[in-house]
């Protein structure tokens, strides 16, 4: 088990780019036209290697790298790791680590851009929190191999929860109704604006191992059934690219107020019920 | 209290493919002082038709100030000769001008439509209506010859007649665009998020479309009835059941509204002038030069268009001016922005359908 | 919202709007001019009317009636105002196809100044062989 996990953490920039790739040319195909080839983020990892980077100054270039390096370790830490739990807290290191090198140049897109995205990480984080404790409350194990073997599908005992997760999913990954930490149209990809050449395709790898990172919390919610768990996989991420070809941009403080407001109480509701009942 | 940031929304924007320039000093992401700049592609186009081209080819230069609203300088152009040289066109003729015109405001709304739907993030409804939008370009095509630049209007008359195989193909398209477009007002209707997005927001009231001198869509929004298709008789509008489309909310919402209802009249017209197309030819031979001053007001898809001309005997023009519609607008556009949060400034922006190839020339 | 869900998901099985390379255009698209030079009388009618001075005729050194047609692809406009004002039909023809796009190895630009150089200049020429010829 050990070792299959070992490999697909070290292969998890590939299969990232491959989903990647295929959201491009399923998000294509529900507008009516045809998309780019699936390998297309491959060939612009080629492209992007092939220029030459213009840097700002070196701690700038050096949170992008570190942006990816981090964000790779925490699906390490995730797929192989003791403890589920800190490889969110890990998962939050990176995102702070792109954030800090958003606010240390004198752009106003890219500090407008940084600003947005710690109100992005103050309302999807706490609900993967909630999930990981909600995963301990039904298969009695903080460590990925107990919750892959156990015997109970976490999926019946927490449906509610498993809800407000998925409509987390689109605060996470950065798609419509809540993309405003790198809304195209009015601050023009935010904290990315200024990396150019191997630094930029640092940013983009890194946003290829958010899928990877989600898609396992998801898989991990079938228990022992894969069947259940690839199941539940595909059918987020298509909920996700429809919602996201159904809806417009909307603001920050209504991103607050519904991931607080509504998601939060959902699956606190949903863990004291668990918990009480036991 | 925040820090002053300034913020360019400058000349050069992923929002805007227009060349026209705001520094905006924001406090919080609250806006609190504006300044504008435009003139970025000043080409000398009324110099050029004064000296080099005689008064017979400028219909084709004047085309070319705008992309969007070709047929309406051309046909204004047109129009300002043939008052001043007192020049009667046959009515073939005049209904031919009036189809490729509502062809090109069908098509230049819609456009903005799109282009306001994707600034909201709505990529996929920007997709859909610029699906629906090539049934109109193909129906030019097949008339005119060419999408967008389409080099009808000429002193006299019109270019080329519409046979009885291009109505043939006309009809069907016209038929499957109405359809398209109930169910698109449908959507802009009733989306839940469309409407958290645009109600409410950038209000223009009746007073300041007043005071401000709005035309176009932008003031039919706010409740102020004015419309040069109703005003001047230029064209035979009335006889093909033409009504005014009229809002009083003023927000960009209603804006947007304008715009669809403005697109469903058009095709209105549209079929009422094919289905009716008197007999005769389509053009009369001019001959002689232009001598006096004559001053046109006609309806361009983006507001009041004015063409002022001028000849003294020659066959090159004395003085040629042009006051295009969104150069009205500007004014109102720069009071709006006071007090709004930075996150509202590209629907604003572009609900007001800015076309600043016009602005300036 | 919702209707806009389900048209997603109707879309994503239907095929793409998309027209594939080599469609062609419809007829009497306005293209490209063709000129045929049996029936041209020399009147200079499309010169004098052309928007863009898209068309020159250079004149022939030895004084004859026979001028030499010239025409820019890349500045024709495709109006066909030409093709009107040309008293004998079929001398000058609209077709449907447009102009490839020019690369600086084709010297647009050098080649059609050296062109109106070249028309003034053999205009001289050209009055003077004629009024030899006449003066003979």
């Amino acid at each position: 088990m050990k070792g299959i996990l070992f490999t697909f953490a070290l292969l998890s920039p590939i299969i990232g780019g491959l989903i990647y790739g295929l959201e491009r040319k399923f998000k294509a195909r529900m507008q009516n036209r045809q998309g780019p080839p699936i390998l297309q983020p491959f060939y612009d990892f080629f492209k992007l290697t092939d220029k030459r980077a213009l840097q700002v100054h070196s701690f700038h270039s050096l949170m992008g790298i570190a942006f990816f390096v981090a964000a790779w370790f925490a699906v390490f830490a995730l797929l192989i790791g003791p403890n589920i739990l800190i490889a969110i807290f890990l998962h939050v290191l990176a995102l702070l680590f792109f954030t800090a090198g958003g606010f240390s140049v004198k752009s106003p897109y890219s500090v407008m851009g940084a600003l947005r995205e710690l109100a992005h990480i103050l309302a999807a984080e706490p609900i993967l929190v909630f999930a990981a404790i909600a995963l301990y409350l039904s298969t009695g194990s903080w460590n990925i191999e107990g919750i892959l073997t156990s015997n109970t599908v976490p999926i019946l005992q927490m449906p509610l929860l498993f809800c407000a997760l998925v409509l987390t999913v689109p605060i996470l990954l950065k798609r419509s109704p809540f993309d405003i930490s790198e809304a195209h149209q009015e601050i023009i990809g935010g904290a990315e604006i200024e990396y150019s050449g191997l630094f930029y395709e640092a940013v983009y790898t890194a946003k290829w191992l958010e899928y990877i990172f989600i898609g396992v919390i998801v898989f991990l919610f079938g228990g022992s059934n894969y069947l259940l768990g690839a199941l539940l996989v595909a059918a987020t991420f298509l909920f996700v690219w429809l919602l996201d070809n159904a809806t417009t941009r909307l603001t920050i403080h209504y991103m607050m107020k519904f991931a607080w407001g509504i998601l939060l109480p959902l699956a606190a509701f949903n863990i004291f019920w668990v918990a009480i009942w036991r | 209290m925040g820090k002053k940031f300034v913020v360019p929304f400058g000349s050069q924007h992923i929002a805007i493919p227009e060349p026209i320039r705001f520094i905006f000093t924001t406090e919080n992401e609250i806006i609190k002082s504006v300044s504008v700049d435009f003139g970025y592609v000043h080409r000398g186009i009324e110099k050029a038709c004064m000296t080099r081209y005689k008064y017979t080819q400028v219909p084709y230069v004047v085309a070319r100030v705008c992309g969007l609203c070709a047929v309406s300088q051309a046909t204004a152009y047109c129009m300002a000769i043939e008052s001043l040289m007192d020049i009667e066109i046959p009515e073939r003729a005049k209904y031919l001008r009036i189809i490729v015109h509502e062809m090109d405001r069908i098509h230049s709304h819609l456009f903005a439509i799109a282009h306001l739907s994707e600034a909201a993030g709505y990529e996929n409804l920007f997709m859909r209506v610029m699906r629906d939008r090539e049934f109109v370009m193909e129906c030019l095509e097949i008339l005119t010859g060419n999408r967008i630049q389409a080099d009808y209007s000429t002193i006299g008359g019109v270019n080329r007649d519409l046979t009885k195989e291009v109505y043939e193909i006309l009809k069907p398209r016209l038929d499957e665009l109405e359809r398209r477009l109930y169910e698109l007002k449908e959507i802009f209707e009733r989306d839940y998020t469309l409407q958290k997005k645009w109600k409410g927001i950038g209000v223009i009231t009746l007073e300041m479309a007043q005071k401000y001198n709005a035309v176009g869509p932008v003031a039919r929004a706010s409740g102020l009835a004015t419309d040069c298709r109703v005003e001047f008789e230029y064209l035979p509008y009335k006889e093909l059941d033409y009504k005014m489309v009229l809002y009083q909310e003023g927000d960009v919402w209603a804006r947007n509204m304008v715009r669809l209802d403005e697109t469903l009249v058009s095709i209105r017209v549209l079929k009422n002038a094919i289905d009716n197309l008197p007999e005769g030819d389509i053009k009369v031979k001019v001959k002689g030069n232009p001598k006096g001053e004559a001053l046109i007001r006609w309806e361009a898809p983006r507001g009041e268009l004015l063409y002022y001309v001028k000849g003294n005997g020659k066959s090159v023009l004395e003085r040629l001016r042009i006051k295009t519609p969104t150069f009205s607008v500007i004014p109102v556009m720069k009071e709006l922005y006071y007090n709004q949060p930075y996150a509202f400034v590209p629907d604003i922006t572009i609900s007001f359908d800015p076309c600043l190839s016009c602005s300036a020339r | 919202m919702f209707k806009m869900f389900l048209f997603s998901l109707k879309n994503l099985f239907s095929k793409p709007a998309t027209l594939p390379e080599g469609t062609e255009k419809p007829k009497q698209y306005r293209g490209l001019i063709k000129y045929y030079e049996e029936t041209c009388i020399y009147c200079k009618k499309c010169e004098m009317v052309c928007p863009p001075g898209a068309i020159i005729f250079t004149y022939p050194e030895d004084g004859s009636k026979r001028l030499i047609f010239h025409y820019n692809p890349y500045l024709c406009i495709y109006c066909g105002e030409c093709v009107r004002a040309c008293p004998k039909p079929g001398t000058l023809v609209q077709v449907e196809d447009t102009a490839p796009p020019a690369t600086a190895q084709d010297k647009p630009n050098d080649l059609w100044f050296e062109v109106e150089k070249e028309a003034v200049e053999s205009k001289k020429i050209w009055q003077e062989a004629r009024r030899k010829k006449r003066n003979k």
